[in-house]
């Protein structure tokens, strides 16, 4: 089956709308059914339907900053819906996509205090730190008990992706 | 939901032209109507009969369409359909209730004249399509003198052999934008057309 899956992620200085009409030109030149959603001030979401395959390209967009935040998102529509809470809660994402037992997300917190929060909510869960590794100044990987797999990578100085991983049982 | 699609797309398949059971596996044609495209492909033959493709949508690649049928035909009768709508997975219609969406009209005896209903058919003559110019004969449909739809027939196309639907009164026209002999199966390519159990959609 396959995931949810961000992507990638990037700011740019071009307005929201901006970033919406370019994305809605390229993906309805190259045949894809579009939609367009939000007030395209402060948020919106242009996604790009393959009907044949079942799955969806969007772009999710939030002012953040005074920037336009992009997170560039395929999903599978046919996937089974999710059951169950797997992954531990998270607060106020600007963005996250969820499936199963992954999870990739964009907060509004500087890397460390993005790191402290989910540590926070994976402990609260049961999981227990096992090691913490700085791959390089913006990136540390949090690996948890239970084969659980925690990666965040700054953004910018107020913004943090995430990445979890909860092992199949 | 299905029913009022099928009724919203049964005005692209004239009346006047039966679904093509006898085109040859691989014929295709797309058409052109009010800037959106709908394609019909003969796929596969079987024991059954001809698998036939519909697509719908805006672009004419038709490379995600926003509905999309499979049906398996044997002269006016339908006896699978599969449906594909907008991004939903494909589902194939039970066959119990293959009725209901194709129903097959019992046979009737001629329609009653109207003298002031008139076919004309006219000679064969150049007619420009997006594919190129082919040679057509339009046959029109006239209520005393006012023409209400116009035919272009073409044997150099496939399946339908339609070149051209128009209804002046509403300025609404329907032609063909391109067409071959190369279509391959495509739509629900995860429902098996071979008829057994296995084939059902759960």
């Amino acid at each position: 089956m396959m995931l949810a899956l961000l992507l990638s992620y990037f700011t740019t200085a071009d307005s929201l709308k901006a970033v919406a009409a370019r994305y809605r030109h390229e993906w309805r030149e190259q045949g894809w059914p579009v939609t367009v959603e939000g007030d395209l001030v402060n948020e919106g979401v242009v996604s790009a339907f393959h009907t044949r395959e079942g799955t969806v390209d969007a772009v999710v967009l939030r002012r953040h900053a005074g920037k336009t935040l992009v997170f560039v998102v395929h999903d599978d529509l046919w996937a089974e819906p999710q059951k169950e809470e797997l992954l531990p809660p998270l607060e106020n994402p600007l963005v996250a996509v969820e499936r199963e037992r992954h999870r990739t997300a964009v907060v509004p917190l500087p890397l460390a205090a993005a790191r402290d929060a989910r540590l926070r909510a994976w402990t609260a869960a049961g999981f227990t730190l096992a090691r913490e590794t700085r791959t390089d100044p913006k990136t540390r990987v949090l690996e948890l008990s239970k084969g659980a797999l925690v990666t965040l990578i700054a953004v910018d100085d107020q913004t943090t992706a995430v990445d979890e991983l909860e092992s199949p049982p | 939901v299905i029913a009022a699609l099928l009724l919203a797309v049964a005005p692209v398949l004239p009346p006047e032209l039966p679904l093509p059971s006898h085109a040859k596996v691989g014929e295709w044609v797309t058409y052109r109507l009010e800037g959106r495209y709908w394609r019909i492909a003969a796929v596969a033959h079987d024991a059954e009969g001809l698998w036939l493709e519909l697509e719908f949508g805006d672009h004419p690649a038709l490379k995600a369409p926003m509905a999309a049928f499979k049906l398996l035909v044997s002269g006016d009768r339908v006896s699978r359909a599969i449906l594909a709508l907008g991004a939903d997975a494909p589902r194939e219609i039970p066959p119990a209730d293959l009725q209901r969406f194709f129903p097959r009209d019992p046979p009737r005896g001629p329609p009653p004249v109207d003298p002031s209903i008139a076919v004309k058919t006219g000679r064969l003559q150049p007619l420009l399509t997006s594919h190129g110019t082919v040679t057509a004969r339009p046959v029109e449909v006239r209520l005393r003198t006012t023409v209400i739809k116009r035919l272009w027939l073409c044997d150099a196309i496939p399946l339908l052999g339609l070149a051209k639907l128009e209804l002046p009164a509403l300025g609404y026209a329907m032609e063909a934008y391109d067409w071959g002999s190369d279509a391959q199966p495509r739509v629900a390519s995860r429902i098996p057309m071979e008829h057994n159990e296995t084939s059902r959609i759960p």
